[in-house]
């Protein structure tokens, strides 16, 4: 089933910090696990994932290296410490509206 | 260039050479490369592997406007604001000084092809004066209006396309445009002394000055509209990023 778009690009930070928070990353290496991990729920298109990834590196939440791999420059994303609590910030947030949005869709009263 | 060039040019096309387009270029040629080599893992041919890897990307023309304004967000502040204005400034006034010196060397080859004698010299140097104080029936607008308009429309050009972050590009570039006004209009100034050296050098100044007052007042004005033309063309690109 595929999940409007809208609905899914307000977790793609969320995403991008929780798989950054398990190993370093880099660009299609993001994309992949996004789409494997999500079941191809989440996706996004390809080319806005490197202004996405700078805006955060701007926001000091990912920093990143370069490493030569195969006579190519390849960049990794890691997480940094600012990053960290923002991922569980944004994890709590998340959990709070899961929660608010379960009990909407249930129709369950207080 | 290679199957990827041009949609990595498409889309970086506004962001200026420097640390941050380098690096971008390379991240999307990594992805490019690792998106083709699975594509052809899964069967692909090369050709489609290539195909669906740019159409997996997304449309150039949202991409474009996406890095853009990543960009303009990497930039550290007021200081790199500032540093991008002095290069647009050095870089237009280089760029209108050359268009100036091209167009006086092209028609210094006109006027010498037009009136040459067998065995006359060609010297680079023979052409740019001729091309600058050759016969033109005196005529100001071949001798300089033509060529002034022609090296400030470059110039304006110029930096509104390096202007991507200033807030107000018409004044930057009409600034610019009157200091290379008020730099060949002392330069001509100066000629036209050395040319009268019988007259007191600030006498023969003062008459060059009021004798082709018009000619000055035109370009002045020319500098401004000009500056403001380009100046707002780059704020109506802003408002559409």
């Amino acid at each position: 089933m595929k999940v409007d778009k809208e609905l899914s690009k307000g977790s793609h930070e969320l995403i991008l910090l929780k798989l950054l928070s398990r190993k370093d990353m880099y660009g299609y290496q993001l994309i992949q696990e996004m789409a494997l991990l999500s079941e191809d729920v989440f996706r996004m298109s390809q080319g806005s994932l490197y202004p996405f990834l700078h805006a955060l590196e701007d926001r000091g939440l990912i920093d990143s290296y370069a490493q030569a791999e195969n006579g190519r420059e390849r960049r990794y994303y890691r997480l940094t410490t600012a990053g960290r609590r923002a991922l569980e910030d944004k994890e709590e947030q998340w959990a709070v509206y899961v929660r608010a949005m379960g009990r909407i869709l249930r129709g369950e009263t207080t | 260039m290679n199957w990827m060039g041009e949609f990595i040019s498409q889309v970086l096309v506004d962001v200026p050479a420097g640390g941050y387009r380098t690096r971008t270029e390379k991240e999307l040629e990594d992805h490019l490369e690792c998106q083709r080599r699975a594509l052809m893992d899964a069967g692909r041919t090369e050709a489609e592997a290539q195909a669906e890897a740019l159409r997996l990307m997304g449309e150039p023309e949202r991409l474009k406007k996406e890095y853009l304004a990543a960009w303009k967000r990497s930039l550290p502040g007021r200081l790199a604001a500032l540093r991008l204005l002095l290069r647009a400034w050095v870089g237009g006034l280089a760029v209108m000084a050359g268009t100036h010196f091209l167009i006086y060397w092209v028609m210094g080859s006109v006027w010498q092809l037009a009136t040459s004698l067998p065995g006359d010299p060609r010297k680079p140097w023979i052409l740019l004066i001729r091309g600058t104080i050759g016969n033109w029936n005196n005529s100001l607008f071949w001798r300089h209006l033509l060529p002034f308009a022609l090296a400030l429309a470059a110039g304006a050009l110029y930096m509104s396309r390096r202007l991507q972050t200033s807030r107000r590009p018409a004044v930057v570039i009409s600034a610019a445009l009157c200091v290379h006004w008020a730099y060949i209009t002392a330069f001509n100034a100066w000629w036209s002394a050395i040319d009268n050296h019988h007259r007191p050098f600030w006498e023969a100044v003062s008459r060059y000055l009021i004798y082709n007052a018009w000619y000055h007042c035109f370009t002045f004005a020319l500098c401004i509209l000009l500056g403001g033309a380009f100046g707002r063309k780059r704020e109506e690109r802003h408002k559409l990023a």
